[in-house]
């Protein structure tokens, strides 16, 4: 079990990229893009979004075996970070996550952009309608490019 | 209604792989853990295979000799569609054309910011595309328009192989990047009579010319470039700079005497060798304020004007003819002191300095033969004999270095400038006093 503090949380819960990995029973990596990753209380829990139109393989994936990573980025600087555990449970956003789900798309947009991005393509990435999927972690990485990339948290 | 089609040729989706907007993989450890980062470099190989580059992480490689399946998600930079490349490792090469294609790009990309070994690639990894599928969510497409400027190369080509010195295959050079490519930001730099440097000979589009600028063959983004005589593209300078900056932290990038041309937010960069039988002659860069401004189909197409210019370049035949004696009067001003720097040809016009080096020496023995006897009129030849100019047996270097001391005395004064009198043959305008006082030894460089 992997216990993430608040300034580890204060980045997950950032304007970040955010990518989520699966596998199937066939040994076949899947990956999408996840949204308004945040972390819960508990420090152990983590939820994520994924488009609904585009969660059903990662969501077999997770009803099959569980495993899951996820990979957040921050295109400015690139501090990035990977965090694998099992899957926990699955459903359908309440109002208040889907506003979180916004805000993280706005500050998102916000972190590409100055960098370059046109926030019109940025804003083509993804659809309105979300499921989440909940996760505990157990072990985290540095995932940031550089020989310590890698590295257990 | 049909569902549209969601299944992709990798020629369908070039711009996917111009790393705009970066890639991510996804891997399987043997046991099903999953791991997913992001990835550098996807290239396409042929039409069914990729190569990705395998630079820090350590578990994607792992993973992919455990088990050879990996998933890629692409990002097609001009309208945010997304696609999944299914893949299956083949091989990693650690030599060949796409390594060596793939090396300089990161090398020169962390040169670029003053690093070195910050980007150390490992390998390629090649890899089988089994399928390229379209996410959900991306009804309307439209296949991309084809560019046209592999069209306008053959005009262009035919314009350098009509020019007749030098000054006009740099003229045609610069026409040929920002009227018929339209690339508006171009530089031209030559190979040194050393062969370890470059200098800014031409420019268009920046707010200073940067004529005269040096890079060391070797160092820096067009130093490495040139030192390989590989072209390198980046197409977002921001993500990539941040990339490296990540990596680790920024050195000083030295001091300059005289900047490089830049375009103020420049997000987009394309530095290109000027090849003519397989010699460096020079390297033609490109910038915009744009990211992805330069895509595949520009590298090909300036690779191939590049390499028309430096064949023009070291075509131009030696074309000389006598002086003829002419006088100009300067105007009864205050003096201008021009101090001369024997031991490196540097000349500082009221101690600002103005150039060095053989155009350095070039400006002196004009302005010495100007005050001793009145001549204002030169020909190339008789500067070409000259001995004491210590010119390299390099039969275009006279006329480049006349254009680079013709540039920087536009730029730093209105009293002092070259101009073409005729083929070979150039005049020395002098609008004012000069007091010249030349010094033996180092100057302040």
């Amino acid at each position: 079990m992997f216990k993430i503090d608040g300034e580890l949380k204060e980045y997950v819960e950032s304007g970040v990229a955010c990518l989520v990995a699966t596998g199937n029973a066939e040994g076949r990596p899947l990956v999408r893009m996840g949204w308004g990753p945040s972390v819960r209380e508990d420090g152990t829990t983590i939820d994520v979004y994924l488009e609904t139109a585009r969660a059903s393989e990662t969501l077999a994936n997770l009803e099959d075996n569980g495993r899951i990573a996820m990979t957040v980025a921050h295109p400015v600087n690139y501090r990035s970070a990977q965090f694998k555990g099992t899957f926990k449970s699955t459903g359908k956003p309440t109002d208040e996550e889907r506003q979180r789900v916004e805000q993280h798309r706005g500050d998102f947009t916000v972190s590409t952009s100055l960098i370059g991005d046109p926030p019109d393509i940025i804003a083509n990435l993804w659809l309105d309608d979300v499921v989440r999927i909940s996760f505990e972690v157990h072990q985290a990485f540095d995932q940031t490019p550089g020989p310590e990339a890698g590295k257990p948290l | 209604m049909t569902a549209p089609a969601r299944r992709f040729a990798l020629t369908d989706i070039p711009s996917a792989f111009e790393g705009i907007i970066p890639a991510a993989i996804a891997t399987l450890a043997d046991d099903g853990t999953p791991n997913v980062t992001y990835i550098s470099v996807v290239y396409p190989v042929d039409d069914d295979h990729v190569a990705l580059s395998r630079q820090f992480f350590k578990k994607t490689d792992e993973n992919t000799i455990a088990n050879p399946y990996a998933q890629v998600l692409l990002v097609e930079p001009e309208t945010g569609r997304l696609f999944t490349l299914d893949l299956v490792y083949e091989r990693t090469d650690t030599e060949g054309p796409m390594f060596e294609r793939m090396r300089t790009k990161l090398d020169a990309v962390s040169a670029h910011e003053g690093m070195t070994n910050v980007f150390k690639l490992k390998g390629t990894d090649i890899c089988r595309v089994e399928a390229v599928m379209l996410l959900e969510g991306f009804e309307d497409w439209e296949p991309q328009r084809r560019d046209g400027k592999l069209e306008r190369v053959e005009e262009i080509s035919r314009r350098l192989s009509d020019a007749e010195d030098m000054d006009e295959v740099l003229s045609t050079s610069l026409w040929a990047c920002t009227e018929a490519l339209h690339y508006p930001n171009a530089f031209i730099m030559l190979v040194d009579e050393s062969g370890e440097r470059l200098y800014t000979v031409a420019s268009a589009g920046f707010a200073s010319s940067g004529a005269g600028s040096e890079v060391r063959i070797g160092e820096g983004l067009i130093g490495v470039a040139a030192e390989r005589h590989q072209s390198v593209r980046v197409t977002h300078m921001g993500r990539e700079l941040s990339y490296s900056q990540a990596a680790q932290r920024e050195r000083g990038l030295g001091e300059q005497v005289i900047p490089l041309p830049r375009l103020r937010e420049v997000q987009s960069m394309m530095v290109t060798p000027m090849l003519a039988h397989r010699s460096l002659v020079g390297m033609l860069c490109l910038q915009s304020d744009k990211p992805g401004a330069f895509r595949a189909a520009d590298e090909c197409a300036v690779g191939i004007v590049a390499n028309q210019i430096a064949m023009a370049l070291v075509a131009l035949p030696a074309r000389e003819a006598a002086s003829v004696e002419a006088e100009e009067r300067a105007c009864e001003e205050v003096a201008v002191e021009v101090r001369h720097y024997a031991e490196d040809d540097s000349v500082f016009l009221d101690n600002e300095y103005l150039i060095k080096g053989v155009a350095g020496g070039i400006l002196w023995r004009l302005l010495r033969n100007y005050d001793e006897t009145g001549r204002s009129d030169f020909s190339n030849r008789e500067i070409r004999l000259d001995q004491t100019l210590e010119l390299p047996d390099i039969k275009d270097n006279l006329e480049a270095r006349l254009i680079l001391l013709r540039k920087r005395l536009e730029e730093r004064c209105d009293y002092l400038r070259i101009e073409k009198t005729a083929r070979g043959r150039f005049r020395l305008v002098v609008d004012r006093p000069l007091n010249l006082v030349g010094v033996e030894g180092g100057g302040p460089l």
